[in-house]
């Protein structure tokens, strides 16, 4: 129990590092990506070099996805700072974010399942984080 | 002391520093109290939401980000507190959106070889999905006359909101308002989405995964792996690829 909670401390240790070590390139190099993908690109290349997923590093990883939609509420809070632009703005932003999603979607799926006929069932999936994700709400 | 003896090569890297901290510094410079309130009263909001929408059975509708967004906005009208003072106070969160989107890492790792394995197959649908969602939803904003600003936030609407924040702020659109149209993005995308399933006649459950989880990011993904594992896994990888290649792509393009 002890030991978990000390791997999982130290695994959100590291990827709190990364996301510093990120910060500072994105101002320091004016590199022009959201920090936070510098961040995912760290990570995946030292993911890469150790050919496996560090225990520590899942065990901190799978509560910060899973909740992600709570460090999502201090920018969503926000809209009400901006009501107005939402009245005024009312019927661009309906069609854009509900028909232009509904057709978008529809085509994509309709092109995909074209584009993946001819491949079977014989792909191996991982699914050990995407089942994590079940609860992911952001 | 060696930092002021050589200022050319010390200040970016001063200046870096001092941007990283100004970045935390609401954490100490504050009511303690009214911050401790603040995290407490928000995390109890989600977690009551996040019940109700459990109870619910993940009705998207009630998506507890919506529901708690909703809950807040009263309580703060109720008590007469300002947006931008509680917003003040809940910082830490906001703060750990940044390690939360370095951790996308994990998944994304997980399903390279799926990746390896299809290639271009699985590429393509997240290509055109993460291409033709922001491009309709740009044109229907640019042919009604809205602002630039509004216009830049759109382009983002289908990536994952940390990502779509980010990419929003480098191109000069609203981070905020990215972080609502890309959540209503994916409540409609996940709404709709077993219906457009059943009219496309979509039976692959590859392209299903792929399809909603590039074009209505983590909420299609969730609703993805409502219908099964494997469509939950394509659609994690929808969601990260798209995710980086949209972040990637508007910066250079717009930036």
């Amino acid at each position: 129990m002890i030991n978990n909670s000390v791997r999982s401390i130290l695994g959100f240790a590291v990827i709190f590092c990364i996301y510093l070590i990120s910060l500072f390139s994105f101002h320091y190099f004016t590199i022009p990506l959201p920090p936070a993908l510098i961040g995912i690109f760290i990570l995946l290349i030292l993911l890469l070099m150790l050919c496996r997923v560090p225990v520590a590093i899942t065990r901190s990883a799978r509560p910060l996805l899973a909740h992600m939609g709570l460090f999502l509420l201090p920018a969503l809070i926000s809209v009400l700072l901006y009501g107005d632009l939402f009245t005024k703005y009312y019927a661009a932003l309906f069609i854009a974010v509900l028909l232009s999603t509904l057709v978008s979607l529809g085509i994509t799926l309709w092109l995909s399942q074209r584009i993946l006929l001819g491949v079977k069932r014989a792909v191996r999936v991982n699914t050990p984080m995407a089942s994590n994700g079940r609860d992911n709400d952001n | 002391m060696i930092i002021n003896t050589d200022p050319i090569i010390a200040d970016p890297i001063i200046a870096s520093l001092e941007q990283i901290i100004a970045r935390f510094a609401p954490l100490w410079s504050q009511d303690l109290v009214f911050m401790f309130a603040c995290l407490f009263a928000t995390l109890g909001i989600y977690l009551l939401s996040r019940k109700l929408h459990i109870y619910l059975n993940h009705n998207p509708l009630l998506h507890p980000l919506t529901v708690s967004t909703l809950i807040i906005g009263l309580c703060l009208y109720f008590t007469a507190v300002e947006v931008v003072e509680f917003k003040r106070g809940i910082t830490l969160f906001e703060l750990l959106l940044g390690p939360a989107t370095v951790a996308l890492a994990v998944p994304l790792y997980n399903q390279l070889p799926v990746l390896r394995q299809l290639g271009f197959k699985v590429l393509m649908p997240i290509i055109i999905g993460g291409a033709i969602a922001p491009l309709l939803a740009w044109l229907s904003v640019y042919f009604l006359d809205t602002p630039l600003q509004l216009q830049m936030t759109m382009l983002v609407k289908s990536i994952t909101t940390p990502l779509a924040m980010g990419t929003a702020d480098l191109i000069g659109g609203i981070p905020e308002l990215a972080a609502v149209i890309v959540i209503l993005t994916g409540i409609v995308g996940a709404t709709f989405g077993p219906w457009l399933i059943m009219l496309t006649k979509t039976d692959s459950e590859y392209a299903q995964g792929l399809a909603l989880g590039s074009v209505a990011h983590v909420v299609g993904t969730s609703k993805a792996l409502s219908i099964s594992e494997t469509c939950g896994a394509f659609a994690t990888l929808g969601l990260c690829l798209n995710g980086i290649l949209t972040a990637v792509l508007l910066p250079l393009l717009f930036a």
